[in-house]
C-alpha cells in the first residue's frame, strides 16, 4: 500500500549537509501496524513526513498504491490527503493555539466535506473526542489548547487524524504523553482500526515495550538508515544488530532494586569520530571489526524476513 | 503537613491548592498537595494524564497561565517562601540559577526565530557576567553532554528533531549549574539509550553537587530506576507518597496498583495483555464526593463515596490516602 | 481576549499611550464642537483677536498680567456744543440737526483702563441727508481720524459715503493709511507707513478718560438732518482663548484641533495603506517563496534603500513646480507618496513572520489535513499575523506623522489648512519678525507631534509584545 524506494532526504543547512534519511526502503501492507524505532535524530519523523508528501525527497520515491505521491495532483492529491493522516510528535506545536478543540477536529471534516450538515459534523467531532477518552466531550470541545494537559492535547491530535477515517496513519509518538492506563486504551483503538477496518499504521515510537504488543513488523533506524527489520517477535526476541540489542537491554524495568543497571548499558560513548565510509555504528559498537571501518554493511536477509545491516552476520 | 522523614529538605510544598477559573466554575487541578524533596534526592511524580502534575510544577516555578490561581498553601525552597516573593526578584535570583525548569512543552519553549546557540547564550548572559567566548564554550559542552551534535547549535529549532530540541532545553536548564531541576516529561521524546545517558549525567551531578530533582513522567518503570521517593497523583490529589522501594514493592492505593500493573513488560508481552483502568478520570470541576477514585475503584466501599480519605502514614516513609488501607 | 487586555493594562507605557491617543482622538472627532473656526487659514476666520494674542490663562504670568482682553462697549453718554441741535430718537439713535453753514460736534466720552496700546475700532450707523453738501469728521481724542464725505476730494484722504442712505461707518486703526486717514497724511513722510502701529499709542496712551468726537459740517444752504447710532467701540484683545492667536489673529486652538484631526486621519489612512501593501507583498514573498520571494525581496530592498524624506521632497516639488498633477488633491498626493515609500519595513516583517509560520508544525498539520493554500493562508497564517499587523499599524503612524509634518514644515506639503507641520513651519518662520517667541503657537503642534508619535510607538510595542503568538501560550 505504501512503499518507499531508496528514499533519501538531505537537509542542507548553511554548510552542513544532514543526511536525515539515507536510502530507506520500507513497505507497509494493508491491515498492518508497522513499528519504527530508533535513536533520537535518526530520521524517523523525516521519513514519516516524506511518506506523506510533506517533505520533498532528495532522491528516491514514495509509492502510494503504486503512484508516486509527489506527482499527485488535484482530486487525487486531495483523496491522498484524506486517506493518509499523520499524528505529529509534539501536540503543542501541531495545533493552532487560536482555535478551539472543536474547530481543530472539525477542520478536516470541513476541508473534505465529510459531513452533510452541521449536526452531522458535530456528531462526528463528539464521537472522535469520546473515542479518545476526552469526556465530558462537550467541555473539551469548547476548550482552547492551552487549557489542556499534555496528554489531553495529544489525544486531540489523535482525534483529529481519526475523524477523517484514513486508511493509513503515520503516528509519530502518539502516546508519549499518556500514562499507561490511557495508553492501553489508545493503542487499542489502533489495534481495532487494523483488525476491524483493515487500516494500516506506521507507528514511530521510543517505547519498545508497547510496540511489541501491537506492531507486526518493526524497522530499526540509526542515523538515517534502516539497520534492522523484521517481524516483531523476531526482532524483539532475537535482535541481531548490536544497536538493537543495546536498545532492548536499555529498556528500564519497573524494579527499584535494579537501579544501578539502567545506567550501565552496553552502549559506549563514541570512541572516535565517524570516518565517513564505514558502518555508522562502529564508533560506538562493542563488536566493531576492521571491516566495519572500511565499508558500510548492506541490509541483508538473515532468516524469514529478518533483515540486518551488520557484518557480524 | 509535616513529614518526619525529611532530613535535609530543599523543596517543601504544603497544602497547595491551584485552581483554574473557567466560564463554568473552577478546575481544581491541584487540591491540597503536600510533598518534600531532600537535597541530593530525586522525587518522581506520576499520575494519570490531566491529573494536575504540570499544574503542580508550574505553580512551583510561577509560570501559571493567567486564569490560574493559587488558592492556598505555600512552597518553600531552601526555607524561602517562593510564592510570596516578588516575581521579578524570583525570576532574577532563583529561576535558572537555583531551580531550573524543563516544561512539558519543552520543545516549544524555543523561539522559532532564533538559533539554538543564541537562545542559550541569552540564558547565560542574562544571569552571569562571563565573556562570549567562555559562554560559547559552555554551550558546546552542555550540548555535547546531552548528545546533540555541535553543528546543531547553529541551526534554528525547527531544523532539529523532536528529541534534539528536548535535549537542547535540558542542556539549557543545566547551563547555570542549578541546585535543583524540575522536569516535566523531559525525556518523552528520547530513545531509551539517549535517555539513559542523560539520566546518568544527571545522576552524577546529583552525587557530585548535591543536586536534587523533581521528575514528572508517565514512565513508571523509569521512575523505579531513578527516584528515591515517589508521589502518585490522581485528580488533583496525592494518593500515595513514599520511598521508591515501598511504593513499588508494596503499592497500597488501588490506583497505584493499577498503574504498576499496567506497565508493559517486553519479556512478558505474550502472556500479559496491556491493561487499562476502566472508566474515565473525573471532571475536575465537579469532583465526585468522597474518594475521587471511588467510581473506578475495584474495592470501593460505601464510605469511599461519602468521605474523602486523608493522606495518612502507613509505616516508615509511606503515606496513602485510601479508606481500605486505613481500615486495616 | 480577556487576558490580553489584562496584560496590556498592566503596562504603564500602554496606559500612557491609550490616554494620549484617546485624548487626541477625542480632539479630532469633536473638533467641530470645540471650535467654530474650521479652517483658520481662511481670511474670513482670521482676526478673531489681535495677532499674537496670548492664551487667556497665560495672564497668570507676570509679564502678561497687563495685557488687555477684548474690549467692546457702546458709548452711551454724549455731549454736544449746542444741545438744542441734538436729540435722542430712542435708546440707541440720536438725531443731529445742523443749520446751514454751521458745524455741530457731538462728543462721546469714555473711561479707558488699560495701559497697553490697542487696535482701535469704532463703528456706527449713519443716515445722511440726500444732498452732497456736507462732511462728517471723526476725531479720536483730538486726533483727526477720518473724514467722510459724499464727494471725495481727489487729494484729501477721505472716505466716501452715500447720501440719503444708512451707511455703516467703521474706523479701524489697523487699516489706516495716508490714503484714508488725515491722521496718517499729517504725519511726517517717513512715519506714514507706521501710522497703523502708532495710532493706538497716540489715541489711548494710558488709563484715563477719553472721547470720540463726530463733527457734522453743513456746507449747503439749508438745514440738514443726520441720524446716527450710538457708536460702539471694540478692540481685539491681546489675550485670546485657550491657545492665543497666530500672526493673523487666527485661533491657534482651532488650528491645533483641526491639525490633530488631519494628522490622525492622514496617518491612520497611510498606515492602513502601508499595511495593505506590506501585507500583500510580505505574504506573497513569504508564503510562495522561490523566485517570487527573490524578486519581491529585491523590490523591497530597492524601496528600502532609496532615501525616503529627500525623495519625498523632490517628488513633491516636481509635482508642484511642473504642475504635472494639478487637479489632484494635495493631501491625497501626499498620502499616496508617503505610503508608497514606507511599506518595505512592514513587508519585511510580514515576510519574516510568514516564513516562520509557514515552517511551523501546525501549518504543516493543516497541509496534511488536505487544506489548500488559500485556506491555510486565511485560516492559519493571517490570524496569527493579526497581532503583528495591528502593532505594525501603530508602529507606522509615527513615521507618517513625522514625514508629513516634515513636508508641511518645509512648506512643500499642505498650506491651505492647518496641520501640525505647517503650524510649526509658519510659527518658526514668523518668530524672527516680532520680538519674542510665540510659544503658545509653537509648542502645541510640537508637543502634539512628539506625544502622538511616542504614544503610537508605545501602543505598537505593547501590542506586539502581548499579541505575538509566543506570549499567548502562557509563561
Ligand atoms: N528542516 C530541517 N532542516 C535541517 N535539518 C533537519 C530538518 N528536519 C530535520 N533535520 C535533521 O534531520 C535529522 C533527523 O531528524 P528527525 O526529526 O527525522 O529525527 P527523529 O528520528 O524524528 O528524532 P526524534 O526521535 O528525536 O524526534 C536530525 O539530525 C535533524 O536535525
Ligand atoms: N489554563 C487552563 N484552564 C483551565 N483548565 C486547565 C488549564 N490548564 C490545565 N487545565 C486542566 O487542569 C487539569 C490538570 O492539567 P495539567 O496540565 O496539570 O495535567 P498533567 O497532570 O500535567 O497532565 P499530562 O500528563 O497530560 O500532561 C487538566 O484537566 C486540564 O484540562
Ligand atoms: S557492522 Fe560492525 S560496527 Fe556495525 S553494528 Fe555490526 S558489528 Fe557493530
Ligand atoms: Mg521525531
Ligand atoms: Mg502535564
Amino acid at each position: 500500500m505504501i512503499e518507499t524506494q531508496n528514499l533519501k532526504v538531505y537537509f542542507k543547512s548553511r554548510d552542513v549537509v544532514v543526511k536525515a534519511v539515507d536510502g530507506v526502503n520500507i513497505k507497509i501492507k494493508e491491515k498492518e501496524i508497522v513499528g519504527l524505532v530508533g535513536e533520537s535524530g535518526s530520521g524517523k519523523t523525516t521519513l514519516g513526513r516524506t511518506i506523506l508528501n510533506l517533505q520533498r525527497p532528495t532522491a528516491g520515491k514514495v509509492l502510494w498504491n503504486g503512484k508516486d505521491v509527489s506527482k499527485l495532483k488535484g482530486k487525487e492529491e486531495k483523496e491522498f490527503r484524506r486517506q493518509n493522516q499523520i499524528i505529529f510528535q509534539n501536540p503543542y506545536e501541531a495545533v493552532d493555539i487560536r482555535m478551539k478543540v472543536y474547530d481543530i477536529i472539525a477542520e478536516g471534516i470541513r476541508v473534505h466535506k465529510l459531513a452533510k450538515n452541521e449536526k452531522e459534523e458535530r456528531e462526528m467531532v463528539m464521537n472522535a473526542l469520546r473515542e479518545v477518552g476526552l469526556t465530558p466531550e462537550e467541555e473539551y470541545a469548547n476548550s482552547l489548547p492551552n487549557q489542556l494537559s499534555g496528554g489531553q492535547l495529544q489525544r486531540v491530535a489523535i482525534a483529529r487524524a481519526l475523524v477523517l477515517d484514513p486508511s493509513f496513519i503515520v503516528a509519530d509518538e502518539p502516546v508519549s504523553m499518556l500514562d499507561m492506563s490511557i495508553r492501553a486504551g489508545i493503542l487499542d483503538i489502533f489495534q481495532k482500526l487494523k483488525e476491524e477496518k483493515g487500516k494500516s499504521v506506521l507507528m514511530i515510537t521510543h517505547d519498545i515495550s508497547t510496540i511489541g504488543y501491537i506492531a507486526s513488523n518493526i524497522y530499526v533506524m540509526y542515523q538515517g538508515k534502516v539497520i534492522e527489520s523484521g517481524p516483531t517477535d523476531e526482532v524483539l526476541d532475537h535482535p541481531l544488530h548490536p544497536y538493537t540489542k543495546a536498545l532492548i537491554s536499555a529498556v528500564p524495568l519497573p524494579d527499584p532494586s535494579g537501579r544501578s543497571t539502567l545506567f550501565s548499558t552496553e552502549v559506549r560513548e563514541e570512541v572516535e569520530p565517524y570516518n565517513g565510509k564505514g558502518c555508522r555504528y562502529y564508533p560506538r559498537c562493542p563488536f566493531a571489526m576492521n571491516v566495519c571501518k572500511e565499508k558500510e554493511p548492506e541490509l541483508t536477509g538473515e532468516s524469514n524476513d529478518h533483515y540486518v545491516a551488520c557484518f557480524l552476520y | 503537613m509535616i513529614f518526619e522523614e525529611s532530613t535535609d529538605v530543599i523543596l517543601k510544598v504544603d497544602s497547595l491548592r491551584t485552581y483554574y477559573k473557567t466560564k463554568r466554575g473552577s478546575v481544581k487541578a491541584v487540591d491540597d498537595v503536600s510533598l518534600f524533596v531532600d537535597r541530593a534526592k530525586v522525587l518522581g511524580v506520576a499520575g494519570e494524564s490531566g491529573c494536575g502534575k504540570s499544574t503542580l510544577v508550574s505553580t512551583i516555578f510561577r509560570v501559571l497561565p493567567r486564569n490560574a490561581q493559587v488558592v492556598s498553601g505555600e512552597v518553600k525552597f531552601k526555607g524561602q517562601d517562593i510564592l510570596s516573593m516578588d516575581l521579578k526578584t524570583f525570576r532574577k535570583t532563583i529561576v535558572w540559577k537555583d531551580i531550573a525548569y524543563i516544561p512539558q512543552a519543552s520543545m516549544d519553549v524555543l523561539d522559532p526565530v532564533y538559533k539554538v546557540k543564541d537562545q542559550m547564550m541569552e540564558t547565560i548572559m542574562e544571569h552571569e557576567d562571563v565573556s562570549k567566548a567562555e559562554a560559547m564554550e559552555r554551550i558546546y559542552k552542555a550540548l555535547e553532554s546531552v548528545g546533540v551534535p555541535p553543528e546543531k547549535a547553529d541551526m534554528f529549532p525547527h531544523e532539529l528533531s523532536g528529541g534534539q530540541r528536548q535535549r537542547v532545553v535540558i542542556a539549557m536548564a543545566l547551563l547555570l549549574n542549578p541546585s535543583m531541576v524540575v522536569s516535566d516529561e523531559a525525556t518523552t521524546a528520547l530513545d531509551v539509550i539517549t535517555q539513559a545517558k542523560i539520566l546518568k549525567m544527571m545522576k552524577d551531578l546529583q552525587e557530585s553537587r548535591k543536586f536534587s530533582m523533581m521528575f514528572v513522567t508517565h514512565d513508571l518503570a523509569l521512575l523505579a530506576n531513578i527516584s528515591d521517593s515517589v508521589l502518585i497523583m490522581y485528580a488533583g490529589k496525592v494518593v500515595e507518597f513514599g520511598d521508591v522501594e515501598k511504593i513499588f514493592r508494596n503499592p497500597l492505593h488501588p490506583y497505584t496498583r493499577a498503574l504498576i500493573d499496567a506497565i508493559p513488560d517486553l519479556r512478558l508481552r505474550k502472556k500479559k495483555k496491556l491493561v487499562s483502568v476502566p472508566g474515565y478520570p473525573p471532571d475536575l470541576e465537579n469532583p465526585p464526593k468522597g474518594c475521587r477514585f471511588a467510581p473506578r475503584c475495584p474495592i470501593a466501599m460505601p464510605i469511599c463515596r461519602e468521605k474523602e480519605p486523608e493522606l495518612t502514614k502507613v509505616e516508615g516513609f509511606h503515606y496513602v490516602a485510601c479508606h481500605a488501607v486505613s481500615r486495616k | 481576549m480577556n487576558k490580553v487586555i489584562k496584560d496590556l493594562l498592566s503596562r504603564k507605557s500602554f496606559i500612557f499611550s491609550i490616554i494620549i491617543i484617546g485624548f487626541f482622538s477625542i480632539l479630532a472627532v469633536a473638533a467641530p464642537a470645540l471650535t467654530t473656526y474650521s479652517n483658520p487659514y481662511l481670511p474670513s476666520q482670521q482676526y478673531v483677536a489681535a495677532p499674537y494674542a496670548v492664551p487667556s490663562w497665560a495672564t497668570i504670568f507676570p509679564q502678561y498680567k497687563e495685557l488687555p482682553p477684548d474690549v467692546s462697549f457702546t458709548f452711551t453718554k454724549y455731549v454736544s456744543s449746542d444741545s438744542s441741535y441734538v436729540t435722542a430718537v430712542n435708546a440707541s439713535y440720536i438725531k443731529v440737526v445742523v443749520p446751514p453753514g454751521q458745524t455741530v460736534n457731538v462728543s462721546f466720552p469714555f473711561k479707558w483702563n488699560w495701559s497697553h496700546p490697542y487696535d482701535v475700532v469704532v463703528s456706527f450707523k449713519l443716515l445722511t441727508p440726500s444732498t452732497t453738501s456736507f462732511v462728517v469728521n471723526l476725531y479720536f481724542n483730538g486726533l483727526y481720524a477720518m473724514e467722510l464725505c459724499p464727494v471725495p476730494f481727489p487729494v484729501e484722504p477721505a472716505v466716501s459715503i452715500s447720501p440719503g442712505k444708512v451707511n455703516s461707518v467703521v474706523f479701524d486703526s489697523k487699516y489706516i493709511s495716508p490714503a484714508n486717514s488725515p491722521f496718517a497724511s499729517e504725519l511726517p513722510l517717513s512715519e506714514q507707513p507706521l501710522a497703523a502701529y502708532e495710532f493706538p499709542s497716540y489715541a489711548l496712551p494710558k488709563p484715563g478718560t477719553y472721547n470720540v468726537t463726530v463733527s457734522f459740517e453743513n456746507t449747503g444752504s439749508s438745514k440738514e438732518v443726520f441720524v446716527m447710532s450710538l457708536p460702539s467701540y471694540s478692540s481685539l484683545g491681546y489675550v485670546y482663548g485657550k491657545l492665543g492667536t497666530d500672526d493673523n489673529g487666527a485661533s491657534v486652538f482651532a488650528e491645533f484641533v483641526y491639525g490633530a484631526r488631519f494628522d490622525l486621519y492622514l496617518s491612520l489612512l497611510a498606515s492602513a495603506l502601508i499595511i495593505g501593501i506590506g501585507l500583500f507583498i510580505g505574504l506573497l514573498a513569504g508564503y510562495v517563496g522561490g523566485f517570487t520571494d527573490l524578486s519581491l525581496n529585491a523590490l523591497t530592498d530597492f524601496f528600502l534603500l532609496i532615501p525616503g524624506l529627500p525623495l519625498l521632497v523632490v517628488l513633491i516639488s516636481i509635482f508642484d513646480v511642473t504642475g504635472t498633477i494639478v487637479n489632484v488633491n494635495k493631501p491625497i498626493l501626499i498620502l499616496l507618496i508617503i505610503s508608497l515609500l514606507s511599506w518595505p519595513g512592514t513587508a519585511k516583517i510580514i515576510r519574516g513572520q510568514t516564513l516562520s509560520l509557514k515552517g511551523r508544525t501546525f501549518v504543516e498539520a493543516a497541509k496534511a489535513l488536505g487544506e489548500g493554500n488559500l485556506r491555510i493562508l486565511f485560516r492559519h497564517i493571517l490570524p496569527n499575523l493579526m497581532g503583528i499587523l495591528f502593532a505594525q499599524l501603530a508602529y507606522d503612524v509615527p513615521g507618517v506623522i513625522l514625514a508629513e509634518s516634515g513636508l508641511d514644515f518645509l512648506g512643500l506639503g499642505i498650506t491651505g489648512f492647518p496641520t501640525w507641520g505647517n503650524m510649526l513651519g509658519f510659527a518658526t518662520y514668523n518668530v524672527s519678525f516680532i520680538n519674542g517667541f510665540a510659544w503658545w503657537w509653537v509648542l502645541p503642534p510640537g508637543i502634539g507631534i512628539v506625544l502622538l508619535s511616542t504614544a503610537f510607538y508605545f501602543f505598537g510595542s505593547a501590542m506586539l509584545d502581548v499579541l505575538s503568538p509566543y506570549k499567548l501560550r502562557g509563561e
